[in-house]
This record gives C-alpha cells, sequence and structure tokens, in this order.
C-alpha cells in the first residue's frame, strides 16, 4: 500500500520655589485656571541649545508602507545624573544600500546637560554624545522602549526596526553593547512598538513587542487613489503579524520567546500602539495593544494560577475596548493608559485616522470599558485628525489628567499634492484640557490647542511623542518626533507654576531581584502609586516609560496639585509594587515642589 | 428699520461695492451670488481619462464663468456635476465648493445642498452640514437619506430630540432604513432609555442578524442595563466575525449611488474589488477587477490582481493569461515574477517555474518567499542540495520561519543528515512550539516522516481532538495517526484513526484506502465491518 503523509537617584536640579498661588484645590469642579487661560503658550520651544537631528525617511517617489510610519523618541537618563536624555530614531534610504554607509542618517543619543541658572531657572545643554555610546543602530527604525533588563541600575534600549529589531544593554559608563543576537529578541518582523514590563512579576522586566504587517519591500504593492495618483497602502494590503512576547530569563539580558506559549502568537492584528496597566485592578499585569484597521487586542493576564505566572487571554471585545462605540474597528496608532477621571483605575486613548476620531475607553475599575469619546468631547474635536502619539500628561498640574495627541496624515491630502508639497501629510498636533467633573459626573476634554503655544500652529508629520520633564521644573514637556522632519523639545511654561509632588520608585537589593546595584537604583516599572489628600481626594499615577506611540517616556510620576500649598495636604502615599506588595509612606516623607525617591521596603509608615 | 429692509438695504450696498470693485475691468458682470473658488488640483498622476475628465469638467464651469450673460442654471449643474466627480475621486473640499455654488446658483435643487450636507457631515463641519441638510429636506420633505444624515449630524451636535425627529422621518419614508434606526438606538442609549435602545438594536438583527455592528452596539446597551450575560454573548457574536465590514445596510440613497457610479477608472474599481474581497466576496471581487482590465487593458496591477483571483477561484488558464499580460507590461516587478512563479509551481510548470522565482529573486535578493518556494521546488523535484541553500537564505534573515525550518529539517533527512534533521525538529517542538494548528500538524507530520512517531502521535493526537480545529485538518491528523498505528503493527487503532478521518472529512480518500489496508491487515468480525460502514454511509 502507498499512502503518503500530509504533509532618579541623584538629587535633580529642579526648582523647589514654594507656591504663592491662591487657586482652590484640585479637586472638585474646575474653575477656570489663570495659568492656562492667559494669553501664555502652554508650551515653547526649547531655548538656546537646540537638538541637531532631521528624521530622514528615504522617501523616493515609490511610496514604501514603511516610509511614513516612524519615528519614535525615547526619553531617559541613561547616565544616571538626574536628569533625562534623549534618543532620537532615524529612517534613512529605502530600497537603497544608504544605511549601511558611514554617511548614512543614523539613530542618535543626546546627553541633557542640565544647569540651574542664577535666576533658579534651569537650561538644557543637548550634548551628541552617540559616537561615544557605541550605539550603531542603522536599522531603518520605528520606535525605542526603555527599561533595565538586567537590574544593575541602567536604563537600556530596546529599538524597533523595519527589519531585525536591536537590543542595547547599558554598561554603566556611557556606552552601550549589542545584546541583539545573544538576547534572543532580535525578531526580523516589521515591528513599531515594544513594552518592558515584569509580567511575571519574577523581579525582572519582559518585553512585548507589536508587529504590524508582513511587509517588504519585495511585496510592495502600488496603491492608487480612485482617480489613479499613486497612493501609500493601508494595513489592509498585507497580512498582519502576531506579536511577540519574551521572558527574561534574568541572565545577562537573555530572554526566551513565549509568544505561542503565552497564547500571544493566537491573535494578528498589525500592532501600531501598546502599553501596560492593570486594567481589572487584580494585582497582575495586561496588556492593551492598538491595532492599525482591525479590532484592539486586550491580553487579560490569568493571575497566579498561570502556569510560571505567564499566560493571558484576550478579552478586548468582552470588555467593550476592541472596537469603538459604534461596533467598528478603527485605525489605532498611539495609545496611552491613564486615570484621567480620577477613579482610581486606568482608562485608555486612542489616536485613530481622519474622520473616525480619537476614542477615549472609560474603565469602570473592574476591565470593563466604554467608549466615552463623545460624551468627553474628544470624538468631533479629532474628526479630521489621524492621530499617533498621544499621552495623557497633568499640562496645568491641576489634578487633572490632559491628553496630547500629534498628528500627520497616512493618505495624501489633494490641498498639499495641489500646493507642491513633496511631503503632502502634514497636520498639526493638539492639546486637549481635562476641565474635571461636571455637575452631571461627566468629565470634558476641551481642545486648547490655540493655547498650546506657537510649535501647535505648526503642521508636520508627527508620529512618536515622549514625555517627562526635562528640565526637572515639576512639570511634564513634551518630545514630538516628526517623520522627515524635525524633532520638536516642547517645555511646558505653566505647569511649575502650581505645586506638585514628584515620585521616583525604585527597587530594593534584596526585594527586586538578585542584582541591583548599589549605586543605581531600577525603576520599579508597572508600580502604581497613589496620593491620599486631604479633602478625601486621590490621585493615581503608573510608573510606566510604556505607551504614546514608538516612543518611552520618562519613568518617574508627577502628581499636580493646584494651589495646595502646605505638605500636609497629602496623607499618605500608596505603593502598589510590581512584585503585589503594598506599602504606604506618611505624607510627611514628600515634599512639595521636589522630587522624591521611595525605595520598595523603606516605608517609614 | 425692519429687519428686513435692512437685508435689503446690505445686499444693495453689497452689490455696489462689487461694481466699484469690478470697476471698468473686462469680466463677469456683477452677480447676486458669491461664487466659491475652488482652487488648483493636482491631475498630473491622475488616469488620463479621468485626468481629461475632470479638466474638461471644470473648463465647462470656467466657460460658464466667463459667459455673458451669465446662465445661471447651467452654470448651476456644470459646478454640481464637477463637484460629484470631485466627489467621486475623493477630493473633499472641491467637491464642496462645487456644491456650494451649485446651490447657490440652483436654490431649488435638491441634488446640490443634500450632497453638500452629506460631504460636509463626512469633513466634521457639522454646523454647516445641518444647514445644508436642512435646506434639502425644505425642497424635498421626508426624504429617508436627507433625514438620516440630518439626525447623524444633530447627534454629533448633542441635539437628541432633533435626531430623533429625523430618525423617525426617515423611517416613516423607508421602513427598511437600518441606519436610521440604529441612530434611534444610539439616541436611546445617550438618553439613558436602555430598554428602548435594546429593542431599535434587536430590530435590526431581525433583519440583518450578521451585522456584527449592531451585535456590539446591542452588546453594549445590554451591559449597560445590567444584563451582563446577554451583553457578553452579543459581544462574543460580533467578536465571533471579527471584522466589521458587511453585513450592514442602511438607506438606500440614489443620490450617492450615482456619485459612486461616477468613478469609473481602473484604479477605482480595484479599490471597490479590494472592498469586496475584503467582505468576503470572491465574486463581487473577480467582478470588479474585471471592469478595472476593461477600463484599462495596459493596467498591470488591476491584470495581477484578476489574475491572483482568478487562481484562487480556480480558473487557472484565466489567471495564466491575465499573469503573462501583465508580465509582459511590468517584467522587473518582483511579486508579479514570484506570483506568476508560485502558480506556475502548483500546476507542475517547474522550468518555467524557476524562471520566475529566480526572476524574483534577482530583482529582490532577500525576498523570503521566493527563496522557500524555490526551496520547495527543488526538493520536491529531487534537488535537496539547492533547496538546502535557500532555506538556509530563508533562516538567515529570518531564524523562526517555521515552514523552512521543518521543510529544511527534512531536506537535511534526504541527505542522509537525519540526526541533524531530527534534533532540528525536536529543538522546534520544544523551544518554539507552533500556535497555529496547521503548524502544528506539519511539524508533527514531519516528525513522523522522520520516524519520531511517538512524538509525532502525542501532537497528532492532540490535534485530532481539539474541538475548535477545522474537522478537515482533525481529519488529517486522525489520518497519520492511522498510518502509525499501520507502522506499529497495531491495525485495530489504525482502522478506528481512519475511521474517524472519514467521519470528519468524507472526501477524504486516503482515509479509505487506509481503512481497507487496515481491514486486510486485521481479522475483524463482519458485523463490526459492516455496522462501520452503515455508520459512514450516515449523512
Amino acid at each position: 500500500m502507498s499512502v503518503i503523509w500530509f504533509g532618579c537617584a541623584g538629587e535633580p536640579a529642579g526648582d523647589m520655589t514654594q507656591s504663592t498661588g491662591t487657586l482652590t484645590s484640585p479637586a472638585g469642579a474646575m474653575t477656570r485656571d489663570p495659568r492656562v487661560d492667559s494669553d501664555r503658550p502652554i508650551f515653547v520651544e526649547a531655548t538656546g541649545s537646540k537638538i541637531d537631528f532631521v528624521h530622514v525617511n528615504g522617501m523616493s517617489g515609490a511610496l514604501y508602507f514603511s516610509e511614513h510610519v516612524g519615528p519614535g523618541v525615547a526619553l531617559f537618563d541613561y547616565d544616571n545624573d538626574g536628569d533625562l536624555d534623549l534618543y532620537a530614531v532615524q529612517g534613512g534610504g529605502l530600497g537603497t544600500p544608504q544605511n549601511s554607509t558611514p554617511a548614512a542618517p543614523q539613530d542618535r543619543l543626546f546627553r541633557n546637560d542640565l544647569t540651574r541658572e542664577a535666576d533658579g531657572t534651569s537650561r538644557i545643554r543637548w550634548v551628541d554624545v552617540t559616537t561615544d555610546s557605541g550605539i550603531d543602530a542603522r536599522g531603518y527604525g520605528m520606535g525605542v522602549a526603555t527599561g533595565d533588563i538586567d537590574n544593575d541600575g541602567w536604563i537600556d534600549l530596546y529599538l524597533t526596526n523595519f527589519g531585525r529589531n536591536q537590543l542595547w544593554r547599558n554598561r554603566g559608563d556611557g556606552t552601550f553593547e549589542d545584546l541583539s543576537q545573544v538576547s534572543g529578541t532580535d525578531a526580523p518582523e516589521w515591528s513599531v512598538p515594544a513594552v518592558f514590563a515584569d509580567l511575571d512579576r519574577d523581579g525582572w522586566l519582559d518585553l512585548f513587542v507589536g508587529n504590524y504587517v508582513d511587509y517588504t519591500l519585495a511585496t510592495h504593492k502600488r496603491c492608487r487613489q480612485p482617480s489613479g495618483a499613486p497612493e501609500y497602502c493601508g494595513p489592509l494590503s498585507y497580512e498582519p503579524v502576531a506579536d511577540r512576547l519574551y521572558r527574561n530569563l534574568g541572565n545577562g539580558g537573555r530572554f526566551e520567546d513565549l509568544s505561542a506559549a503565552v497564547g500571544i502568537r493566537d491573535a494578528k492584528g498589525g500592532a501600531l500602539g501598546a502599553t501596560v496597566g492593570d486594567f481589572n485592578g487584580d494585582g497582575w499585569p495586561d496588556l492593551y495593544v492598538a491595532n492599525d484597521g482591525v479590532p484592539n487586542l486586550l491580553w487579560m493576564h490569568r493571575g497566579a494560577s498561570a502556569k510560571d505566572h505567564l499566560a493571558f487571554h484576550e478579552r478586548a471585545f468582552i470588555s467593550g475596548s476592541a472596537v469603538n462605540a459604534l461596533g467598528q474597528a478603527e485605525a489605532s496608532m498611539g495609545v496611552s493608559a491613564g486615570d484621567f477621571d480620577r477613579d482610581g483605575d486606568e482608562d485608555l486613548f486612542m489616536t485613530h485616522l481622519t474622520r473616525e476620531t480619537h476614542t477615549l475607553y472609560r474603565n469602570d475599575g473592574s476591565g470593563q470599558f466604554d467608549d466615552a469619546s463623545k460624551q468627553a468631547g474628544v470624538a468631533m474635536a479629532s474628526w479630521d485628525a489621524t492621530g499617533f502619539g498621544t499621552g495623557w500628561l497633568d499640562c496645568d498640574n491641576d489634578g487633572w489628567l490632559d491628553l496630547l495627541a500629534v498628528n500627520g496624515a497616512v493618505k495624501t491630502i489633494p490641498e498639499q499634492v495641489a500646493a507642491g508639497d513633496p511631503h503632502p501629510l502634514r497636520q498639526p498636533n493638539q492639546l486637549f484640557r481635562n476641565l474635571g467633573p461636571d455637575t452631571d459626573g461627566s468629565i470634558r476634554l476641551q481642545e486648547i490647542t490655540d493655547r498650546a503655544g506657537p510649535a501647535f500652529e505648526l503642521s508636520e508629520v508627527s508620529r512618536g511623542a515622549a514625555f517627562g520633564d526635562l528640565d526637572n521644573d515639576g512639570d511634564t514637556d513634551v518630545v514630538i518626533a516628526n517623520n522627515h522632519g524635525p524633532l520638536r523639545v516642547l517645555i511646558n511654561s505653566v505647569g511649575q507654576d502650581a505645586s506638585w509632588v514628584g515620585l521616583r520608585l525604585v527597587g530594593s537589593p534584596t526585594a527586586s531581584g538578585p542584582r541591583v546595584s548599589e549605586t543605581a537604583a531600577r525603576d520599579m516599572l508597572g508600580t502604581w502609586v497613589g496620593l491620599d489628600l486631604t479633602d478625601g481626594t486621590s490621585l493615581w499615577r503608573r510608573v510606566s516609560t510604556a505607551g504614546s506611540y514608538a516612543s518611552a517616556s520618562d519613568p518617574r510620576v508627577l502628581f499636580g496639585l493646584g494651589s495646595v500649598t502646605p505638605s500636609e495636604s497629602i496623607v499618605r502615599i500608596t505603593v502598589h509594587w510590581p512584585d503585589g506588595s503594598v506599602e504606604t509612606w506618611d505624607g510627611g516623607h514628600v515634599a512639595l515642589r521636589s522630587y522624591t525617591t521611595l525605595q520598595q521596603g523603606d516605608s517609614r509608615t | 428699520m425692519s429687519q428686513r429692509a435692512r437685508a435689503w438695504l446690505s445686499r444693495i450696498l453689497a452689490s455696489l461695492l462689487l461694481l466699484v470693485a469690478t470697476g471698468c475691468e473686462p469680466g463677469p458682470s456683477p452677480t447676486p451670488w458669491s461664487l466659491v473658488d475652488l482652487g488648483p488640483v493636482s491631475l498630473e498622476a491622475m488616469e488620463p481619462q479621468v485626468r481629461q475628465r475632470l479638466h474638461d469638467a471644470r473648463s465647462e464651469v470656467e466657460a460658464l464663468r466667463q459667459a455673458q450673460p451669465i446662465d445661471s442654471a447651467g452654470l448651476g449643474e456644470a459646478y454640481g456635476e464637477l463637484g460629484r466627480l470631485y466627489q467621486a475621486y475623493e477630493l473633499p473640499q472641491h467637491a464642496i465648493a462645487c456644491y456650494r455654488n451649485a446651490h447657490q446658483l440652483l436654490p431649488k435643487t435638491f441634488r446640490w445642498p443634500y450632497l453638500l450636507g452629506y460631504q460636509l457631515y463626512l469633513e466634521g463641519d457639522l454646523a454647516h452640514a445641518g444647514e445644508a441638510l436642512a435646506a434639502a429636506l425644505e425642497l424635498s420633505p421626508g426624504n429617508p437619506p436627507a433625514h438620516l444624515w440630518a439626525g447623524h449630524t444633530a447627534l454629533g451636535q448633542g441635539s437628541l430630540a432633533d435626531a430623533a425627529a429625523h430618525f423617525e422621518r426617515a423611517i416613516a419614508s423607508d421602513a427598511t432604513c437600518a441606519g436610521a434606526r440604529f441612530g434611534l438606538g444610539e439616541v436611546a442609549q445617550e438618553a439613558g432609555r436602555l430598554e428602548d435602545a435594546v429593542a431599535h438594536y434587536r430590530e435590526i438583527l431581525a433583519r440583518q442578524p450578521s451585522a456584527s455592528r449592531v451585535h456590539y452596539a446591542l452588546a453594549r446597551a445590554l451591559r449597560s442595563n445590567g444584563n451582563e450575560a446577554k451583553a457578553a454573548e452579543h459581544f462574543e457574536q460580533a467578536a465571533s466575525q471579527k471584522t466589521t465590514r458587511g453585513g450592514w445596510a442602511s438607506c438606500r440613497d440614489p443620490e450617492l449611488e450615482a456619485v459612486k457610479a461616477l468613478a469609473d477608472s481602473s484604479a477605482a474599481a480595484l479599490l471597490r474589488a479590494s472592498e469586496a474581497g475584503l467582505s468576503g466576496s470572491a465574486a463581487d471581487e473577480i467582478a470588479e477587477l474585471r471592469k478595472a482590465v476593461m477600463h484599462n487593458g495596459d493596467d498591470a496591477e488591476a491584470r495581477h490582481a484578476l489574475a491572483s483571483a482568478l487562481w484562487q477561484a480556480g480558473d487557472v488558464s484565466g489567471a495564466m493569461s491575465h499573469f503573462e499580460r501583465a508580465l509582459e507590461l511590468r517584467p522587473d516587478d518582483a511579486t508579479l515574477n514570484y506570483d506568476f512563479g508560485f502558480v506556475l509551481a502548483k500546476t507542475n510548470d517547474l522550468q518555467r517555474a524557476e524562471q520566475h522565482l529566480q526572476r524574483a529573486l534577482e530583482l529582490h535578493p532577500d525576498y523570503l518567499e521566493a527563496h522557500l518556494m524555490l526551496g520547495t521546488l527543488y526538493q520536491r523535484h529531487g534537488h535537496p542540495e539547492p533547496a538546502l541553500v535557500h532555506y538556509d537564505r530563508v533562516l538567515a534573515r529570518s531564524p523562526h520561519q517555521l515552514s523552512a525550518r521543518l521543510q529544511r529539517a527534512l531536506t537535511l533527512a534526504e541527505l542522509d543528515r537525519r540526526p541533524e534533521a531530527v534534533a532540528e525538529l525536536r529543538r522546534l517542538a520544544t523551544e518554539s512550539p507552533p500556535s497555529i494548528p496547521q503548524d502544528k500538524f506539519n511539524l508533527a507530520s514531519a516528525l513522523g516522516m522522520l520516524g519520531e512517531t511517538e512524538h509525532s502521535a502525542e501532537l497528532l493526537g492532540k490535534l485530532a481532538r481539539a474541538p475548535g480545529v477545522q474537522p478537515k485538518l482533525r481529519a488529517r491528523a486522525h489520518f497519520n495517526l492511522g498510518m502509525i498505528a499501520l507502522g506499529q503493527q497495531a491495525p485495530r487503532q489504525a482502522r478506528e484513526h481512519f475511521l474517524a478521518a472519514r467521519r470528519l472529512d468524507p472526501d477524504l480518500e486516503q482515509a479509505a484506502r487506509g481503512l481497507r489496508e487496515a481491514d486486510r491487515r486485521s481479522s475483524i468480525d463482519e458485523s463490526e465491518l459492516v455496522a462501520d460502514d452503515r455508520e459512514l454511509s450516515t449523512p
């Protein structure tokens, strides 16, 4: 028979002056805030030292799909000197051997030499240290993630590429070593977002990598508008690719690809955004993945019963966060998690295509979401925007998280084509202010782009956005990465006028892993920290570098306190550490208008 | 002075100012209209016929504007028709400008304020959309699509009562207008009348049970109303359909259908084909692709897409002819060469397949799919050495590529490097086990082929028992388990697997042959055989 087979440790150079404000408490219904309502721009471009970086997307007229997707940007303190440095992701040539030549554009690392001037103001000076750092990232860059993979207290870099991804370990002496291959994380798929988080609570940061579509220059398709004019293809022209999840083995930067074992490879989406949070409040980290043109994914952690504490089940539809209120899958790009309504859980905001509107999913605390875009006022305001980078930030430090969305089209804009613009995808960025609860309890986000500053009058092709306090003055600054354009460093000019508390949450040598440097502490990514105030309200923030679009942000957390002046206004600080333990500190442990470092196991309650 | 008198005076003043502004310069005489400038349109990159069409329509407008006296009706029609073309070719701002002018010039014509309102709604200009749609409804009271979009506009502005009134009017004129019914559901949900919302959504589902969007909206309403269990059911139904495309019909809208039909370019047909393909309608996809080719026989993309669609539909000769013509038009297209090579390989035209796959690799040396296909081709036809070279090229770029790893292992075995092959498969099974059922099956089968029957049987057994796996794949898993059992001299066990395979996939002829072989090798009671045969013959 023939049958065939079928076959922050140092003291920051912050502005420590005390507030003389006389505004009301941040709790309760908001009154108009003179800081925001004045003619003063909220963000100004950094003066003095400029970042000498312009993204090059390699556009040649072929309209390669990958050319308008990047770049991201990272803010991280690579030299542990207490201020945020900047990593800029570069593109390069496409379809040419340009990226292998010494003169090719490449990613850049800029050191922030922050100084305090005689008048008390901080001054940023950028120094390009790329060559000294040893980082030689010549791939066609997409995004960046930051985290201390080996618990040595020095923040490492993971770079997503249109091509093989790279992992650069920070040696702590100003240089980085390439661990891409030995780490086992140099997957070849086209990746955009990446997230570091201690997903199995073993004290070591694991890595989630979001993959986009199965596209190479070889499989490039020529897409057209109905008129026949050439147009960039959309994601549905190609097959989506499943994401990857790597478990940190805790032995010098080696990871194990557990994508299949933990369930991540069971779904393919076309990921452009990703973030981490504990959306159902069970103490285990969950992953949210923003997909382009198909339903989003919510990987809920299976908890302590999961094998090796690492398994997920996909719950986006059942949780109400897969598609918008009309049941339509949207082209999700950037995503940000934050407690915008101050009810103690993380809500989700994500950016979408023109005519889709950006979407706000409000969490009821149990991991059930409802599309609140319309009620919050962000739907119509974002109608003609194609959004990418986004983040919750309390730009006026009034205690309510505001919202920034950076925009840039993905389909050519006819009027810009007719005007002869070689990069006709330009759109202005947007800033929304959280007005706090209205009389009926609803919370509105009011667009205040017209007061956001001169940079918001520009029309650029923005992609990544990273958030952090660049000048250590207690408010959140923003860096915007433009496609085929300059990087914009926007300094917040109003937030520092209000009261604030800054916290850095770090691990202890005994509690967070076997090898923590004695000289540099590790940021405890995933920590959920709350401030209880005397008026009975609380503010919650998560220590995270993830979210936005292909970018990495400041791991420190900032609590805006409006006009609160006495430090007694803070009753207690509650810290839920990534390993599940909870600690509290007396409010008196922190000083207003300064950064305080809280180390795990060191509470003095 | 009364308001009306003030309005008259201001109009007279405006006319006088216009007279002063135009002075004695030659040109059109002053008009009572303030026509909107259309702005430039970039025509260069468009298909020649589209370019000509837009150019002609615009020229007609310009000529009529210059004519003395102005023929307002003719100019209005010309603006409107140009606007429809701009809308069809996705130039929305230009369409809006045209419709504004057409509406001014022909204030008694429904079409122009309606299309203006619709386009303004799409652009998010709700205030002006509402005004235009109101003007349209004055001209055609009760028009269902106009009420539908007026309702959505009012809903977007937060005017729930107005929105509801418009949706009700739309339904009164067209009871099948699911879009208006959905709008009523939205209004009820926003107003907190959740039971009403549920009723509206259920009514749509009674007519269109597969409308996943409505399942989702219903689930939200049910959850808000405390009915978590029912909500979960509908969330699941929305999720099971995955795509939110298709399965949804709103109001019939002759005006918009006519505009859509104006986009008769090859590219527009390609886009419609793509939509049809994503909605799962292969016949519509092919019909649109044929239109694209008829529109422009030299459109290589259209030929390529049609060839691929015909191949998928089983029309091999049709696919071949379009592939060949597409390659004449664009011989240096790597994807086209690869796709044609793939099809040739599948139809056993090996020489030409190799030629086109090699051409794809000349054009793009890192074309992994081409390397993989060539490897498979060489392996299948007894050339393991070059096959190995191509698999290695794939794995150098993509070390986890499952097919390449499996095929490479089998190729190593052919090259008498069986221990290496087995080690590779074991590594694959333990280090990065596949999660997709077909991949699991392939791995299990490859293990079986290399004699790792125990491991293979374990993987196949799990697959055969998995209820979520497609029956045809489970049938093949049972079949391979039967083969393993036969090899282990366990014909009764083999028989059970072949029977299970036939139950799951009656078309699996190999299972019948396997069954006969198992029967031949075993001494089975005749009555048992008869009973099994009766069971197999039961539908």
